[in-house]
């Protein structure tokens, strides 16, 4: 019997993707069906299966009156809009400019690289230690002519602020890394022939890289926005959601509700949330993606 | 060149992985030999336990750190305990959220700990429920093991609905943590009882300086816990639970002592400046080792930091520290303390009898090394002079022993032990943000307290 | 001749700028290094002094029991074994994964690859701290917990990783592909052959990241792994945190050990960062 040339394509995929599928299947699709199947009920961990309630859509409900998740949720909304666009923006400029205009370009990404390998810990006490009242960051914004700065994460007001300050900060790196890989890869007759055609750095930028690197901008793009909206490491070490609820962010009440008050059934609710929210996002971007990324 | 460079390199990588894993992965189980022989042993307790052949590793897991005494104590087990065939490993974890996630879900999974520590009643009592502590009713009537003449009938507070789930181990008793050095040169003398109002004069009297070189009264350390002030100044009035109504289905948040003891901490951050700001806490990561080891308080809140005051190498001060009781903010009803460190056995243990040998001989014999890193046992059987010369021991020229022994470690009677143990930790949350919105000027202590008051309400009613 | 003295000054000026930038980026780790190096109580002290009045390299003695320098044996080599060892092993098993699968997920035309691309993408958006339980009760049923393949086994696939490797395969023109059909290679061959070396800076980036990822995994590696013999650097850190005070010289000790390996990933990914590549692969 003769395959026909479409099934054997199919086959040759579903061959490539093999190990990937067993791997998703097991640890990834099995605990997130089994977080959805919870999400509908009341179940502390610490007692058991036996303890798991049926509790209909009582969950998804009740988060809307609660304080701390609409909280959150906004919060959430804030830190993942500001952060992804700049961090994006920032990092493809950076990745072009490193790469075509600068000396020492290897230290120099190494150096950018460093916040995103340094211990967790040791980024957030820094940023704690600079926004401090002594700290650098201070000081800065004093010289710049600010009389009394504010209490940067004590303030109700700048708490986030200084994380997404903080946050882009160490993120940068990541993203330049990823681009200039993709940046190595630019096919360079092109430009050859756009520098006899004449073209200037900032027609290039626009007209070639920019265009080039989409399929890395849409992946850079779709992928900061689910790791900003799950943001969880930060607020733990630097603000444990505070002052007040004004750092308080999903990931961080998800994990509270789960691992402090019991409630793994409602935290699973609220990450299913996260989840339609990501999933809207994302599912508009792909859509999007053929206005804007060529391939 | 290059592709042949990184398929090379990649292939190296996986050859050098497999053969890590290859002599990793299987040979990490420490205690299943021992194990599976255990199941025909014999239940009497004076015979080995094991068979001669190998001895049984017993896993204890604990959230203070080995070096602070638990290793001492378990070297001190196995070798008292070498010719009866029963050894220990100490296992620690981290006491905070993560940590305790940790321990849970390794008793759920069973067999890697015999024998844990619970701290605080609300712990004890989620894994009693959950079958994550055994119930030593039985164990307890087989040795006829008296429960109350070794410990004492606060013992029985600690039960979950009226049966014994642990041994309690420490007595919690503690005090406000002084530097007697700067009383002295102030002229103070070390009170053996005040009121929060005698309290914040002193504070008062005691703060000079400004700036970086500016000395605190006290350091109320809140932020590792921003509501330290109920469970050692309200209760005192207010008796365990300061935070619900006799028979624990109304919030008492906004008692008047309550309200007092608040006040206290507020007006001493942002009225008098005797002790730094809540923000400041937060925003300098401060620590008790960095506020009153470097004299940059002359009091704090609670003796936990007893390991770095004596070790002078680490943090390095030349005063001496002395103790007193917590001031009080209403009339004192009860005393400051119960019981805490509450051992318990995994009901999926594979060495009950073992871990119960082990629990009971911690209990009553083998806590002094863990006396030198500050935990007072609170079981009748060691000799008080044992504990005072253990707890001061390496620190004897620079802690005041009279204090350290009236206020640490003597037991007192009428101790505000926890009514009701299935807190809620949604009601501590708020109060919590509620206290950070008085500390912040954000709210008013009254507004704030009724604030959270309402919560509890809501939250116990529904 | 003025023109390119313009552009060399030019050059200069941007590599400063964007080098200052730059250097503010090495700030935590200078700090990591300067607090490795002090006492205790004067890790947090402000203004910060970057340079001690002395070296107190005690910190690393400790951290690495040299000469029984420490209070107690962390079984910090141990940790660093471990975490090294698991590491590489998801290192290449991801790579390879995620090549394979974003190679076919961009180029294989087979049916249902987009639905099947998504729900991959689908299942980043749950956070994993709503999956850790799930996930550890599934490996205590299939006897794994305690073992280091409760890691492994998750780590040798990750969808970010095979959604990077199909981006990076998008840009591959379709030309190089349909040749080599027409000559009558198979898929696994123009994989093999052509593909992977285009994507080989993708790949070295992907393999800088994974190795990060699996070398500072903490809340897996804390509830999976439940014996000391087990453990991985994350969670040696917490042998620091004592119980009033969390001793940040020993944290940054062991931190800036820990960062030797990412070092050495680094470097050694970045030499495939080279240009040209496309152009080069197109005649070979």
């Amino acid at each position: 019997m003769k395959l026909s040339r479409q099934l054997k394509t199919d086959l040759t995929g579903y061959v490539f993707i093999l190990p990937n599928i067993i791997g998703f299947l097991l640890f990834t699709l099995v605990p997130m069906v089994f977080s959805l199947i919870i999400s509908f009920t009341d179940w502390n961990y610490t007692q058991g299966f036996g303890n798991i309630q049926w509790n209909g859509g009582v969950n998804f409900v009740e988060m809307w009156g609660d304080k701390w998740f609409t909280d959150s949720l906004i919060n959430t909304i804030v830190f993942a809009v500001t952060v992804v666009p700049l961090t994006a923006v920032l990092a493809l400029v950076l990745a072009v400019v490193i790469d075509r205009f600068c000396f020492a370009r290897l230290p120099i990404r190494l150096a950018m690289f460093m916040p995103y390998i340094s211990n967790v810990v040791a980024v957030a006490i820094v940023w704690v230690m600079m926004y401090s009242p002594w700290g650098p960051f201070t000081r800065m914004v004093q010289m710049v002519g600010v009389e009394t700065p504010p209490q940067w994460l004590g303030d109700y007001t700048w708490a986030l602020p200084a994380i997404i300050i903080m946050t882009i900060w160490s993120g940068l790196g990541y993203s330049v890394m990823i681009y200039t890989s993709s940046i190595s890869s630019l096919p360079r007759d092109v430009y050859e022939a756009a520098d006899i055609d004449g073209a200037g750095e900032v027609t290039k930028f626009f007209k070639l890289t920019v265009p080039f690197l989409s399929p890395t901008t849409f992946f850079l793009v779709i992928t900061t926005f689910i790791t900003s909206f799950q943001v969880f490491a930060p607020i733990q070490i630097m603000t444990r959601g505070g002052p007040g609820t004004s750092t308080h962010v999903l990931v961080y009440y998800i994990y509270t509700a789960a691992f402090n008050f019991y409630r793994m059934g409602y935290a699973a609710s609220m990450s299913w949330i996260l989840f339609v929210i990501l999933f809207t996002i994302t599912l508009v971007q792909w859509r999007g993606q053929k206005k804007w990324v060529s391939y | 060149m290059l592709k042949k460079q990184f398929l090379s390199f990649l292939v190296t990588v996986i050859l050098i992985g497999s053969i890590f894993s290859g002599c990793g992965t299987g040979s990490d189980t420490p205690n299943s030999p021992a194990a599976e022989n255990q199941e025909s042993s014999s239940t009497e307790a004076e015979t080995p336990i094991a068979s001669s052949m190998e001895p049984i590793i017993l896993r204890m897991w604990g959230g203070v750190p080995p070096e602070s005494g638990p290793q001492a104590t378990i070297d001190l087990f196995n070798e008292t305990f070498a010719d009866r065939g029963i050894q220990a490993e100490y296992e620690r974890f981290v006491n905070d959220d993560t940590g305790n996630l940790k321990l849970e879900t390794s008793l759920m999974a069973g067999n890697d700990v015999d024998l844990y520590m619970s701290y605080g009643i609300s712990q004890l009592q989620q894994r009693a429920s959950g079958n994550m502590a055994l119930d030593l009713t039985d164990l307890i009537a087989r040795d006829g093991f008296d429960m109350f003449g070794t410990f004492s009938s606060m013992a029985e507070a600690y039960y979950i609905d009226g049966r014994p789930y642990s041994l309690p181990t420490k007595l919690d008793q503690y005090g406000i943590v002084l530097n007697k050095t700067m009383f002295d040169a102030a002229g103070i003398p070390i009170p053996s009882s005040w009121t929060v109002d005698e309290f914040r004069e002193v504070a008062k009297q005691l703060t000079h300086g400004e700036g970086q070189d500016k000395v605190y009264g006290m350091f109320w350390n809140s932020q590792q816990e921003i509501g330290y002030v109920f469970g050692y100044i309200s209760v005192q009035t207010l008796g365990g639970s300061p935070f619900y109504k006799a028979g624990g289905l109304e919030a008492n948040i906004n008692d008047p002592v309550n309200i007092r003891a608040v006040s206290l901490v507020n007006d001493m951050m942002n009225v008098d400046g005797s002790s730094p700001t809540h923000t400041d806490s937060v925003t300098q990561k401060l620590s008790q080792e960095a506020m009153f080891l470097t004299g940059k308080s002359a009091m704090t809140i609670g003796p936990w930091m007893v390991r770095s005051i004596k070790d002078k190498e680490q943090f390095p001060h030349d005063f001496e520290t002395a103790f007193a009781p917590y001031p009080t903010a209403g009339d004192k009803n009860f005393t400051q303390g119960g019981y805490g460190d509450h051992l318990c056995l995994n009901p999926k243990s594979q060495n009950i009898d073992a871990a119960w040998e082990l629990a009971k001989w911690y209990a009553q014999e083998g806590m002094l090394p863990v006396v030198a890193g500050g935990r007072v046992p609170s079981a009748n059987t060691y000799n008080p002079d044992d504990v005072v010369s253990a707890f001061l021991s390496g620190a004897e020229d620079h802690i005041d022993a009279e204090s350290a022994k009236n206020i640490l470690i003597i037991p007192a009677t009428n101790y505000a032990v926890p009514a009701y143990s299935n807190k809620l930790p949604e009601i501590d949350k708020k109060v919590n943000e509620e206290l950070e919105a008085i500390f912040t000027g954000q709210k008013t202590v009254e507004e704030a307290l009724n604030a959270a008051n309402d919560f509890a309400n809501q939250q116990l009613a529904g | 001749m003025t023109y390119s003295v313009k552009r060399l000054i030019n050059r200069i000026l941007v590599t400063l700028l964007i080098g200052g930038f730059a250097f503010t980026m090495i700030v935590p780790f200078l700090w990591m290094i300067s607090a490795s190096i002090k006492l205790p109580l004067d890790v947090m002290q402000l203004p910060i002094k970057w340079i001690p009045d002395y070296f107190y390299i005690e910190n690393y003695k400790q951290v690495w029991n040299i000469g029984g320098a420490a209070i107690r044996d962390y079984q910090f080599g141990l940790a660093y074994y471990n975490s090294v060892k698991i590491a590489l092993i998801n290192l290449a098993g991801s790579v390879l994964t995620s090549t394979l699968a974003g190679y076919a997920f961009a180029k294989i035309k087979f049916r249902g690859r987009t639905a099947v691309f998504f729900l991959y993408l689908a299942t980043m958006m749950i956070p994993p701290q709503v999956t850790l339980i799930p996930k550890f009760v599934m490996f205590n049923w299939l006897g794994l917990t305690g073992t280091h393949l409760t890691l492994i086994l998750p780590g040798l696939v990750t969808i970010t990783g095979t959604f990077l490797m199909r981006q990076f395969f998008m840009q591959v023109p379709d030309e190089l592909r349909e040749s080599a059909h027409v000559d009558g290679a198979s898929e696994i061959r123009i994989w093999a052959q052509i593909m992977v070396p285009i994507a080989k800076p993708g790949m070295a980036s992907l393999a800088m990241i994974v190795f990060l990822w699996n070398w500072n995994n903490y809340l897996d590696a804390l509830v999976f792994l439940n014996n000391w013999r087990l453990y991985t650097i994350p969670i040696s850190l917490t042998n620091f945190i004592e119980e009033s005070v969390t001793q940040y010289n020993l944290v940054m000790a062991a931190s800036s050990s820990a960062l030797v390996p990412v070092f050495i990933i680094f470097l050694i990914g970045q030499r495939f960062f080279v240009k040209g590549l496309m152009a080069g692969a197109v005649k070979g």
